[in-house]
């Protein structure tokens, strides 16, 4: 994005506040800041794209991943990098397939309903009239009516069908499933967008995943970070945070980073610490903040990402158009189950590289049935599932003893999915595959994964077993807060990105709040519990 | 976007072309200039043209004379207009004496992506070409002083033993890498995959041994069935270059020791798989993935072993899938989604199934 009229403020200057991080978590908090007047400071690891430069091609597209090595453990090691991990001024949002479903209220009070997982602190309510303001102030597609929220409205028309979506809406036709076009954060019309300039329509060139080089997709450098610099905040790209300063209270007053090999020192009157699930949780590991609770890296989460591929006769090539227009809500609660929560499903669309490298991992294919199965890409249409996983003791992020090139030491996640999980999955796998049968595949094949990085910072109301309050203030240091996928309590079955800018602009504003600063206008209605100003 | 019209292209499900088949004929673009007389290299392959007793085991295209003192600008453009008018998928550029220079910027622009065109195969040229400006393609050095007859046995030998290795593609495929549909960062990534291994590159972080056995695994693992000898990619060659320059995939699995250091072990754990008949290559092969096969020196377990066999043969699958003749194998041709962005961005109209654009190459079935 375009920097070159940015404010800038000198590393002594005392900010009000540094964020960590410029993804779905950071990015609205610098832009809620800066609109407030406020002089913010976002310190992004990675460099600032110029989108034109983007590339489909997936070897190099992983310019925008986070591709420093990670170690993965346990039965369902996550496989990190270019799946489930961004780097770059706007985070995962430059390579996250823009799936945009709203959390589900049952997924909110899990553990009220169920007597499993956890509940979250905050009211479905409340969260989701932050969601409307997300979705109005990027823009999201999807269908005139949602069949499983009626007053739901989408103001942008849907993105077209692919082969892939066509077969997923004749499979759940054929078996009753109620399916239409999804939530999608893509706009289908040329869009100005305030301080961004025009947004172009999407062309379906079906390379979301490889960054959007027209700003069709919603990404904060097309979005939220315009805004926040546009107010006057500033975003150092390519700058590493390994230190954080306290002073003689216990608060945050500096942040020690690197860029360009030089160490700096930016102090500042708050902390937004916005690096996602992985780098979040290493980063106050490796200081030994916000740790009384002894929660953080706990509770990692991965959703349920399985696949069924089928081979149609015709020429299906799911790299055409957005990747997964199609949606169906119905499995959020299948009936006569033995396990709690659900799953969504979305129809598929799939880059060479990306399948080739699903096939190998999650279908363990080698040798003449690897090589065919490529061969046969072009007939290939699949569906997948985002499912629920619940929060788990056994699944952790630790540091190891080998340092990166900063001197952090490298995160060891480990991932065992449970007996829920493992449920869930079953179900999906029948219900996937009756679907890609009924819309005429002569041959199925079932693909494992998971997908994004949830948990290990978890937001709750009791000190003792969380990290950050349900405001996502740091219950050991005040002036520390976190806000990313690392504070879900719970995976919830939604894609998490649009939940995470929600929850961004609501940390955003109890900051304020919590500064006598008050709120921005229309947000009383979102303030139901009241917050001393 | 709505209401462009967008032709549809018919599909055709013949049969995989000869073109494909059968070994590629090379075509070599000949930079010329107005000396009425050219000597040695230029002149043996210019007289080539003249249906002399030995047809060229090559085709020739020869580019409008270059005047004395012609800008750079000038001679690209030349060589662009006769490689277009060439037609072909893969070609080589040849030049003597002062042209060189000519030949060195066009590949320079060419695997900048910034010149329109596809399929530099190589270089036959009277000097040598500054490295910074050709940087991996093959490269023949011949002295204007080679007689006609040798110059031409020598661009063929060059031609088959060298640059015209790896697979081939369709025109039409090409066609669509050249033009404005292919973004030029995506066409120079492709136009420097698309070169041919070097059969006497030394290995960077594998041993010579190792890296025959990782030939072998590749082989195993993702099958090319490539339809003449030399017609394969190296991939364990590609791989080997890879781990050279630290490429990280973002994560390796705690129990595996840092991705080099557990090639070179795994590597070291097969060093009999040459040994075997190819079923028992296979049977190992799947006692790898099974868990059931340790390194016989102790240095990794079956666990570690099928650790490491797995990103293995990601690598392997996904070095294939990166060469542009298999995108073309596969049907795939997403890459061509416009340039250099904004307005100019495109995508596709037709989404359904059996649709294609009139832009689109064939990109025939293989099976």
């Amino acid at each position: 994005m375009n920097l070159d009229q940015m404010s800038t403020y000198p590393d002594d200057e005392i900010v009000d506040a540094v964020v960590i991080g410029t993804g779905a978590g950071g990015a609205p908090i610098l832009s809620t800041l800066a609109a407030r007047g406020l002089r913010v400071v976002a310190l992004e690891a990675g460099e600032n794209f110029d989108p034109e430069r983007f590339t489909q091609d997936e070897t190099e597209a992983v310019a925008i991943n986070w591709m420093d090595e990670r170690l993965s453990s346990g039965e369902n090691p996550t496989a990190f990098g270019l799946n489930n991990s961004g780097k770059g001024v706007g985070g995962s949002t430059l390579h996250w397939g823009a799936f945009t479903p709203r959390p589900d209220e049952r997924d909110l009070r899990l553990r009220s309903l169920t007597g499993q997982g956890v509940d979250w602190p905050i009211e479905h309510a409340e969260l989701i009239e932050y969601i409307e303001r997300v979705e109005a102030f990027v823009g999201i597609a999807g269908p005139a009516d949602y069949p499983w929220d009626p007053s739901r409205r989408y103001t942008l028309p849907p993105a077209p069908r692919n082969a892939s979506s066509d077969m997923m809406i004749r499979g759940c036709e054929a078996l009753g499933i109620t399916a239409t076009d999804g939530p999608v954060a893509v706009t289908t019309v040329d869009r100005e967008q305030e301080h961004a300039g025009t947004r172009h329509a999407c062309v379906n060139c079906g390379s979301c995943h490889q960054g959007c080089r027209n700003g069709a997709k919603v990404s904060m450098d097309t979005t939220y970070l315009p805004s926040a610099v546009a107010h006057g905040a500033e975003i150092r790209p390519g700058s590493m945070v390994h230190g954080i300063e306290l002073d003689e209270a216990g608060e945050v007053s500096a942040v020690v980073y690197t860029r360009d090999g030089v160490e700096h020192r930016q102090r500042t009157k708050a902390l937004f610490l916005c690096a996602g699930g992985v780098e979040t949780p290493r980063l106050l590991l490796h200081t030994g903040l916000a740790n009384s609770s002894d929660q953080v890296g706990r509770n990692y989460m991965a959703h349920g990402a399985t696949q069924v591929w089928g081979t149609f006769t015709e020429e299906i090539r799911s790299h055409r158009g957005y990747p997964s227009s199609i949606i169906t809500e119905d499995t959020m609660r299948p009936e006569g189950v033995d396990f709690v929560g659900g799953y969504l499903i979305q129809s598929l669309g799939v880059m060479p590289l990306t399948l080739a490298t699903t096939l190998v991992r999650g279908g363990g294919l080698w040798g003449d049935e690897l090589v065919e199965a490529m061969e046969g890409y072009r007939y290939l249409a699949g569906v997948g599932i985002n499912a629920e996983c619940l929060p788990s003791d056994d699944n952790r992020l630790v540091l190891s003893d080998e340092l990166d090139e900063f001197g952090i030491p490298k995160a060891i996640v480990s991932f065992t999915a449970g007996p829920n999980e493992d449920a869930i999955d079953e179900h999906a796998i029948a219900t996937m595959t009756a679907i890609v049968e009924a819309a005429g595949a002569t041959d199925t094949m079932i693909l494992a994964r998971t997908a994004h990085t949830i948990g290990t910072c978890r937001m709750g109301d009791d000190p003792a077993d969380a990290v950050v309050d349900a405001d996502g203030r740091s219950f050991d240091v005040p002036n520390l807060w976190v806000c990313d996928n690392s504070v879900f309590p719970s995976a919830v079955v939604a894609n998490p990105a649009l939940t995470i800018m929600a929850l961004a602009l609501r940390t955003a504003e109890r900051f304020l709040a919590s500064r006598g600063e008050g709120e921005g206008e229309g947000t009383a209605a979102a303030r139901p519990h009241g917050v001393a100003a | 976007m709505v209401g462009r019209s967008s032709p549809e292209a018919t599909l055709s499900r013949s049969p995989v072309s000869s073109e494909l088949l059968a070994p590629p004929r090379a075509t070599v673009i000949v930079v010329r200039d107005d000396d009425t007389s050219p000597t040695g290299l230029v002149s043996a392959l210019v007289g080539t043209l003249d249906g002399g007793s030995a047809p060229a085991p090559f085709d020739v295209q020869i580019t409008e004379a270059l005047r004395p003192g012609a800008s750079p600008d000038d001679g690209v453009t030349a060589v662009v207009r006769a490689i277009r008018a060439s037609g072909a998928p893969r070609w080589l550029l040849a030049a003597s004496g002062s042209d060189v220079r000519v030949v060195a910027e066009t590949a320079a622009r060419i695997l900048s992506g910034e010149a329109g065109v596809f399929g530099l195969a190589g270089l036959v040229v009277s000097e040598a070409v500054p490295p910074h400006q050709a940087p991996g393609v093959p490269t023949l050095v011949l002295d204007d002083t080679t007689t006609p007859s040798s110059a031409v046995d020598a661009v063929a030998v060059f031609w088959r033993d060298r640059a015209g290795l790896g697979p081939t593609m369709s025109s039409d495929f090409a066609e669509v890498i050249a033009s404005t549909r292919t973004s030029p960062q995506t066409r120079a990534l492709l136009a420097r995959r698309a070169l041919a291994d070097d059969p006497d590159r030394r290995p960077e972080v594998l041993t010579a041994t190792q890296l025959d056995t990782l030939r072998l695994v590749a082989d195993l693992v993702v099958p090319q069935r490539a339809p003449r000898p030399g017609a394969a990619i190296d991939l364990a060659a590609r791989i080997d270059a890879d781990q050279n320059l630290g490429k990280s995939d973002g994560w390796r699995n705690a129990a595996l020791p840092p991705d080099i250091e557990a090639y070179r072990r795994g590597l070291d754990a097969l060093a009999d798989l040459h040994l075997l008949g190819l079923d028992e290559q296979r049977s190992r092969v799947q006692a790898i993935i099974d868990g059931d096969f340790e390194a016989p020196d102790g240095r990794m377990s079956a666990d570690q072993m099928q650790l490491w066999f797995e990103d293995a043969r990601v690598d392997l699958v996904r070095a294939w899938l990166a060469h542009p003749a298999t995108m073309e194998r596969i049907g795939f041709d997403g890459f061509a989604n416009g340039g250099p962005g904004g307005a100019m961005f495109q995508g596709y109209d037709l989404l359904g199934a059996d649709r294609r654009e009139q832009w689109e190459p064939t990109m025939e079935v293989v099976r």
